[in-house]
């Protein structure tokens, strides 16, 4: 792979020349549009494009005589995207007929599950955003400035692309909400504040008086957890101080796993603590015996735990082990910053050899790697995986790393100071930047999923709504000991224990026979001569004997006799069979 | 040069005004949550765990009789009215609904035997007793005085109406085919010295019967034949029979053995399956109307639902104070089991203990539906399977079901044993359970 050269365009700046695609209807958003209206603007902004696609693949009409409508035909790639494998179930193989049946009925529903599925993507009314350039135009996208992008795109869309320029409490940690809607930011010098950074509106602003290491949202906006000089507090989103959780000392990153309700830290003195903060108790706490735990990220898809350390190796760590999972040899030097995909794909680590690298993180194999310019740090992977790495003051915002067709830099922007933190805003073309001099909120066209499934995670989200959620989240709280490198694995016959116990059972063989201690109860009622007690002892340790070879018997009968193969079934004797 | 990024119009997401509700938007197109196997898995934990939580199955109890109740009917048209008749000859009519008594016949002296109501138009019922009467009874107009009595050559231990009809058949020293307000029988079967202490007449089949023998014989007569069907015995005494209402060929036999066992009538040389868990005598069998399932009643102070194809019971109910189990009902609603037992009760239990009573909400149904299906989709894992299993059952059972188990297992090393010396081959000699019950050749 080669190198990344930043060719810089021909004259410093070039002027482009943009147009802006607007899709907010001339009157404004504020009425209810008619079915007909929005159809007209839609086919008018070019949104309508699909529908027209589709009824050209339309295939010739068959007879759907006694039909007022004819069924919409749904296009392979359509059908193919919501697959969920419902063709690969055999109802045949099942054993009895009404078994077979229900399989049947079984496999009908998913194949009408898919189409079902495939059918709702025309609600999908949201469009990716893009930067493209014109055909005649040779310019880099790179060059284009967030001041250019701000000023072409919509209003609401350009008040999103905002910097706070806090240079004396800097360098600036910050999080999100699951739903993109709420920000922290925590400055070293103690600074923190919390506020909906789209309507702007600020929850509480303070000063801990202490320096602040990390920041992280729990399960709602309300709570927070800070990771300061000594211990990690909890603070609401009034900034008040709700807890101080004394058993994380010292952490210099913070996690939370929502489906398990886990706040995650990681200390300075190499101990992973996880803390159930639903009941508030220590799940796991240990050391890593890995040195400062400063580098640390979690995989969305199956809440494990990624560490990068100083010798170049990333380590995997669940709260039911005390050794890591999986140690990957990442880097030749520290590793400075790890990401992991919302899919658990891939993972991007960047390191002091000047290198970020794509894994595959279910392979444990380097897909790709990259030369990135000195000073590397931080990484982040947006929803439609747009790589952001920080280098020095500047960010990076890479596209089409993952599938190696990555060339140059999509997108540049200079902080004006060392970037310390990165944060894609789900559902959202926003990544956040936290550094030395403040927090920018940057456009990156194209990085977030435009459709929102309001039922995972909503924006939008009213008060009530919250509420709900976090009582269902609470329901559905996944226990620590499920935490594993594949989440399905619960669906699967442990083959693996089975064996494990098979093993156990063959050491029988090998161990050699333990003494047999008995000590007979001393009884007052019979007062037996020596012999006699010493025959009683006899017996039953002749029985305790009998019963341990029995055992061993049975497994040396399993183990080494082979089964008998019988090719022929044993001939039943025949009444007639004696005279023969 | 062209930029867009996401802009939404939060009009698309946001309700108008907050007395309206909180807009839903999907998009199917976003990937599989990859916790969802873990999050099912946890709800169905859960749903599990509450299932044994709202396990409260008892509903009430219908108090009046001074006797132990001997015998349970249910109306066939009418679902909430049931008749009872106790070891004193008294026979009620309860309502269910109400659960009031609405009427009270000193229908005998001693034990009342047996009740059967009318297929035909559900107005008469009959009742036998240990008093060697046939009494003919009109359920309106609470009549205190039967409609027709007879007086019996014998006693008469069981009575049954035929599936549409009005004929009955009456079972003691031989089996007869009745019509009403007749004196005398219309055939008569004469099977043998020994009493027939039971009879059930098809629910679809109208001249099919089956019955059981004194002898621990169970026989299929078939009424416009001379001589019956089938015979097979048993080694130990069947006490009640009743038929699977929608699979008619086949019956359940609660037997004297402590289990339960199901016969398909075409092929009786021995039971299809064995049903198991009480600890004493099994005295009484009633199947759901959905076939689906039945009640049986114990000696052992309990009674126990099974599946019709299981061999373990899937719910066993008691209380503190109930005494033996001597007859037992599943409601033609099948919603609801009835047991009569010997301290004068008949209680009324929920055929499902978790059950929420009274009219559902749509959400409250499409929650249960999921919650079933959960459970039923988690079933096999280790602590989901645990937990639903579990049933606290007093000391005597549990003290006596573990005895069981010993002497079962003890007889089987033993069967193994006589086997291997006499040098027979393991999987000649093994005979199942329901083969092991059956004494000789069936008479075919």
């Amino acid at each position: 792979m080669p190198p990344i050269k930043r060719s810089k365009p021909d004259g410093g700046v070039k002027k482009i020349s943009i147009t802006a695609t607007d899709v907010t209807p001339a009157k404004g958003v504020e009425e209810k549009m008619s079915w007909k209206e929005y159809k007209k603007m839609k086919q008018h902004t070019g949104g309508g494009t699909r529908n027209k696609l589709k009824k050209k693949q339309r295939p010739p009409t068959e007879n759907t005589e006694g039909r007022a409508k004819k069924p919409k035909v749904l296009t392979k790639e359509q059908l193919e995207r919501h697959d969920t494998g419902a063709d690969q179930i055999d109802p045949s193989s099942m054993r009895s007929k009404l078994q077979q049946e229900k399989m049947k009925v079984t496999k009908d529903k998913f194949q009408r599950r898919i189409e079902a599925t495939a059918k709702a993507e025309k609600r999908l009314v949201e469009n990716t955003g893009f930067v493209a350039p014109d055909e005649e135009d040779h310019s880099l996208t790179y060059s284009i400035r967030q001041k250019d992008i701000a000023e072409s795109v919509d209003l609401a869309a350009a008040t999103k692309h905002f910097e706070l320029k806090l240079p004396r409490f800097g360098p600036y940690h910050i999080d999100y909400t699951d739903n993109g809607r709420h920000l922290v930011i925590g400055g070293r010098k103690g600074h923190l504040a919390a506020l909906d950074w789209q309507t702007k509106h600020l929850h509480f602003e303070q000063s801990v008086m202490e320096k602040v290491s990390d920041v992280k949202f729990l399960h709602t906006e309300n709570f927070i957890a800070v990771a300061q000089k000594n211990y990690t507090y909890v603070y609401d989103n009034l900034g008040t101080e709700l807890h101080c959780l004394k058993t994380m000392y010292d952490t210099a990153r913070l996690e939370f796993l929502p489906h398990h309700f886990l706040l995650v830290g990681s200390s300075r003195n190499s101990f992973l603590n996880y803390v159930d903060v639903s009941v508030g108790k220590q799940v796991a706490s240990f050391a890593t015996k890995s040195g400062t735990l400063d580098v640390m990220c979690q995989n969305p898809a199956n809440a494990i735990i990624h560490t990068g350390h100083t010798n170049g190796t990333v380590s995997l760590w669940s709260p039911n082990s005390k050794e890591p999972l999986v140690k990957i040899l990442t880097h030749l030097s520290a590793v400075k910053g790890i990401a992991v995909d919302d899919q658990g794909n891939y993972m991007a680590t960047t390191g002091l050899d000047r290198k970020c690298r794509i894994w595959d993180v279910r392979m444990f194999r380097q897909l790709h790697a990259y030369s990135l310019p000195f000073g590397v740090s931080n990484v982040a992977i947006s929803q439609k995986m747009n790589v952001a790495c920080a280098v020095g003051n500047h960010v990076q915002v890479f596209r089409g790393m993952h599938n190696g067709t990555c060339k140059e830099p999509y997108l540049v922007h200079n902080c004006g100071g060392v970037v310390t933190d990165l944060r894609f805003v789900p559902w959202e073309d926003v990544l956040g930047i936290g550094h030395a001099g403040g927090f920018t909120s940057m456009l990156v066209p194209g990085a977030g999923d435009p459709n929102v499934d309001t039922l995972r995670s909503n924006p939008y989200e009213t008060k009530s709504q919250r509420k709900e959620r976090e009582i269902k989240q609470l329901l559905d709280k996944i226990q620590p000991e499920l935490i594993s490198l594949n989440p399905d694995d619960i669906n699967k016959v442990n083959e693996g224990l089975l064996e494990l116990e098979e093993e156990e059972r063959k050491k029988i063989l090998y161990i050699r026979p333990m003494a047999v201690q008995y000590t007979p109860r001393h009884k007052m009622r019979s007062k037996k001569s020596g012999w006699k007690m010493e025959a009683r002892k006899n017996i039953v340790k002749d029985q305790i004997r009998m019963e341990r070879n029995m055992e061993k018997h049975a497994v040396e009968k399993e183990v080494f006799e082979a089964p008998e193969v019988d090719d022929e079934a044993p001939k039943k004797k025949h009444i007639l069979d004696r005279l023969k | 040069m062209k930029i867009k990024v996401i802009s939404r119009n939060p009009n698309t997401y946001q309700r108008e005004t907050t007395d309206k509700r909180n807009k839903i938007v999907r998009n199917f197109n976003t990937p599989a949550d990859p916790f969802r196997s873990q999050v099912e898995y946890t709800r169905a934990l859960n749903a599990t765990k509450l299932e044994r939580v709202f396990a409260k199955p008892f509903v009430a109890s219908l108090d009046g009789h001074v006797d132990g109740v001997q015998v349970l009917a249910k109306h066939p048209n009418r679902p909430s009215t049931v008749f009872s008749g106790a070891r004193d000859g008294q026979v009620k009519i309860w309502n269910l609904a109400s659960r009031e008594c609405q009427a009270t016949l000193d229908a005998h002296r001693g034990l009342v035997n047996d009740i059967s109501i009318d297929n035909n138009n559900g107005e008469n019922f009959v009742t036998v007793g240990q008093d060697n009467q046939l009494k003919y009874w009109k359920i309106e107009g609470q009549q205190k005085t039967p409609a027709h009595s007879i007086a019996m050559d014998g006693i008469v231990y069981g009575v049954s109406h035929l599936s549409f009809s009005s004929d009955f058949v009456t079972c003691g020293e031989d089996i007869s085919v009745w019509k009403p307000y007749r004196e005398t029988p219309l055939r008569s079967y004469n099977l043998g010295t020994d009493t027939i202490h039971t009879c059930r007449a098809n629910p679809v089949e109208e001249n099919v019967i089956v019955g059981a023998r004194s002898d621990r014989s169970i026989y299929v007569l078939d009424t416009r034949q001379d001589v019956p069907l089938k015979k097979v015995t048993m080694k130990m005494r069947p006490n009640k029979i009743s038929w699977n209402p929608m699979e008619a060929y086949n019956f359940t036999v609660a037997s004297e053995d402590y289990s339960l066992y199901t016969f398909d009538m075409r092929y009786m040389e021995h039971p299809v399956q064995s049903h198991q868990g009480f600890t004493s005598a099994v005295l009484d069998v009633d199947y759901s109307p959905t076939g689906q399932e039945f009640v049986a009643a114990g000696y052992d102070r309990s009674i126990r639902l099974f599946k019709a194809r299981d061999m373990t019971s899937r719910d066993v109910y008691y209380t503190k104070r109930m005494a033996s189990v001597l007859s037992v009902l599943w409601s033609a609603d099948s919603k609801f089991v009835l047991s009569g037992s010997n301290e004068m009760n008949i209680r009324v239990w929920k055929a499902n203990a978790a059950e929420k009573l009274g009219p559902l909400t749509k959400r409250e149904k499409q929650a249960f539906a999921y919650n079933e299906k959960l459970r039923d989709t988690y079933k096999n894992h280790p602590e989901v399977r645990r937990i639903a299993k579990h049933r606290n059952v007093p000391r005597h059972i549990f003290t006596a079901a573990k005895e069981h188990k010993l002497i079962r297992d003890a007889r089987g090393r033993r069967d193994f044993r006589r086997a291997k010396a006499a040098g027979l081959d393991e999987e000649e000699s093994y005979l199942p359970q329901t083969q092991k019950i059956m004494v000789g050749d069936a008479e075919m």
